[in-house]
């Protein structure tokens, strides 16, 4: 089976506001059903990575490739439809819209999917929510949620257009210990029902909390690629 | 689209800097509204005193509506490009043994609507009302406070404990006819005279009701007596008003300058026999259209304004929304249609709620009729003008917002 994942000789450098390189000629390969964790100090690129592969930000050189897609193909419309269809994105600060309810912030994905009716997208959203004992809270604001509940929250989000990717950045820096491992729980089952976790963090003790399931731990340094250590094939 | 556009009313619902706007745009729409429409009532005084012609009938002579009727035809061929409206205030005795006299305003032009007549008869001064409002409809009538003295008048046995809402009956030669005290003015001598022949007790009424009353229900009526040839209806005054707002005044229907008209009627008196000129144009006046011009002029600053601000504000305060809708794959025409709906909804509330706030104030409180050309001018300001702004600045900003934004602290 060919890399889900292809990153052949990516730069990303920044020219505002002061010219800086983010990532130096990055090269990886992801497979379908993989769980990759990212690790790195803060500014050693991390997030940028996750942005590259996501397309949320365009290579300054190199080439990045999604499922045999050149991402570099693709314009600004396409690529947002790609994202939807492909990434699910979890955000270390949760990035909840404050004025909807639960319920209402996973079903955003989908709003602009036209051939879904909103009862469908209803039934959906209710259905994850309550897969990820939310059943109580659909239609609590953010401000009335716990971090942990409303880091679930934001991976129902992610999750509802069923896409074959997440990525999540930092998802437990801000989670008490217990959400932190009800969190993680939940990626593993993710991965488990055959998504590809790529996961960007600072703390080292992640290794350890997802051995069980990781197949690759990235290690980043000034932007470059330290060291790839594999745990297991996929 | 629509689904997008739908969902994007929830936000202004919930959040309280929308709420600041949405009043800020009410109170706009509303002070615009209210402020055009006073400048563009007859009843302001200013707008009154400076372009209206009095004409009242020489001493001593009494003037049926027939023989008006040819002064009228005069004054209006040489009136017709200027005055918007010209009315008779007309006046009969009901019953002279109690002295209870009927009054009422009869429209010869520019009168369409009975919100108008209630406004020409404040304009009968010093009459004041004191208690409840004008008639509007048929059937309803203004008394003065003086016929609480009278224990029981002959043709409407309403009593001396009369109140507002009291209701009169008068039957007479098969016909029977209720009217419903509306409002009660307070007697000044001034009311007296030669406006209300020799009543001491006035009831104000419309036009219908004075027509109906004459026809069927007058002391002195003969069958087949019609309004026009009763010889006990009298003109007491024509009334000719040059008002007009910015709309008619741009369009060339009336003039601030009456005084042509007086001019007119002066260099040939003979043409209005047996009438006099008691009040003439003020000329030089402070002009409605200058005043309607201002306001809409600082009212369409402040909306341009205002719209900007909002427009900016907005992307500005849902920056981290924005970059997250896009990381998650809304692309900018999307969210482009999920904050304009904001404006849509801000903007189309407000303008709702004024119009709706501005005519149950206006019914409440008597103010002036509101005008359909304040209320169209204020769609386009509180409306159109934010929108427009919103589809001018919100694509633009939207696309400065990198979708990877949503990755930093908020």
């Amino acid at each position: 089976m060919g890399a889900q994942i292809v990153l052949k000789n990516v730069w990303k450098i920044f020219e505002k506001p002061k010219k800086f390189t983010a990532l130096q000629d990055v090269s990886l390969e992801i497979n379908p059903g993989e769980f990759v964790l990212i690790l790195g100090p803060t500014g050693s690129g991390k997030t940028t990575l996750l942005n590259v592969i996501a397309g949320i930000e365009r290579p300054s050189r190199g080439t990045v490739l999604i499922e045999n897609r050149n991402l570099a193909d693709l314009s600004e419309e396409a690529l947002a439809e790609f994202r939807r269809r492909n990434f699910g994105i979890v955000f270390q600060f949760f990035n909840l819209l404050p004025h909807l309810t639960a319920l209402e912030n996973v079903m955003v994905p989908l709003l602009v999917e036209k051939e879904l009716s909103i009862k469908r997208i209803r039934q959906k959203a209710i259905k994850l929510l309550e897969e990820l004992g939310l059943a109580e809270k659909l239609y609590h604001y953010p401000r009335e949620l716990s971090g942990g509940e409303q880091q679930r929250v934001a991976i129902a989000r992610a999750i509802i257009s069923d896409p074959k990717i997440i990525i999540g950045d930092e998802p437990i820096a801000h989670l008490d210990e217990e959400s932190a491992r009800m969190v993680l729980d939940i990626f593993r089952r993710l991965n488990r029902e055959g998504r590809t976790i790529i996961i960007a963090t600072t703390h080292e003790a992640l290794v350890r909390m997802l051995q069980d399931v990781l197949t690759k731990v990235v290690r980043l340094r000034n932007g470059r690629i330290a060291n790839i250590r594999v745990l297991r094939r996929r | 689209m629509s689904r997008i556009f739908f969902f994007g009313f929830r936000y202004p619902l919930r959040r309280k800097v929308s709420l600041a706007f949405l009043i800020l745009f009410l109170l706009l729409s509303s002070f615009f509204i209210y402020n055009y429409s006073l400048l563009d009532s007859i009843n302001t005084d200013k707008l009154v005193d400076a372009k209206s012609i009095v004409l009242e009938p020489r001493e001593g002579v009494d003037i049926s509506i027939k023989d008006a009727t040819d002064v009228l035809g005069r004054i209006w061929i040489k009136s017709q490009l200027y005055a918007e409206v010209m009315y008779l205030v007309l006046y009969s005795e009901l019953n002279p043994d109690l002295g209870v006299g009927l009054i009422s305003v009869w429209p010869v032009f520019g009168t369409p609507s009975q919100t108008y007549w209630k406004w020409i008869l404040s304009e009968i001064k010093p009459t004041t009302v004191i208690a409840g409002r004008f008639p509007e409809r048929f059937g309803e009538a203004l008394v003065n406070e003086e016929a609480k003295t009278i224990a029981n008048w002959k043709d409407l046995s309403i009593g001396i404990n009369w109140e507002i809402g009291t209701k009169i009956n008068i039957t007479r030669g098969g016909q029977s006819m209720n009217i419903q005290i509306v409002g009660s003015y307070l007697t000044t001598p001034a009311t007296f005279g030669k406006l209300a022949g020799n009543s001491k007790v006035l009831l104000y009424v419309t036009p219908d009701t004075f027509k109906k009353y004459i026809e069927f229900f007058h002391p002195n009526a003969q069958p087949g007596v019609t309004l026009e040839n009763a010889d006990y209806v009298y003109v007491r005054r024509i009334v000719i008003i040059a008002k007009g707002g910015l709309y008619e005044y741009l369009q060339g229907i009336v003039t601030n300058e009456l005084s042509e008209i007086e001019n007119s009627l002066k260099a040939s008196e003979n043409e209005i026999l047996p009438f006099v000129i008691v009040k003439g144009a003020t000329p030089g006046a402070k002009t409605a259209y200058v005043q309607a011009a201002v306001s809409a002029t600082v009212i369409f600053l402040f909306a341009i304004i205002g719209s900007a601000l909002y427009s900016f504000l907005i992307v500005k305060f849902r920056h981290m929304e924005i970059a997250t809708l896009r990381a998650i794959g809304w692309n900018a025409k999307d969210v482009k249609t999920y904050l304009l709906a904001e404006i849509f909804f801000v903007a189309g509330v407000a303008f709702i709620l004024s119009v709706i706030a501005i005519y149950a104030i206006s019914a409440f409180y008597a103010l002036p009729p509101i005008s359909y050309f304040s209320i169209i001018y204020s769609f386009i300001i509180i409306f159109i003008i934010p929108l427009v702004f919103g589809l001018i600045v919100i694509p633009r900003r939207i696309l400065r917002i990198s979708p990877a934004e949503a990755f930093r602290k908020a």
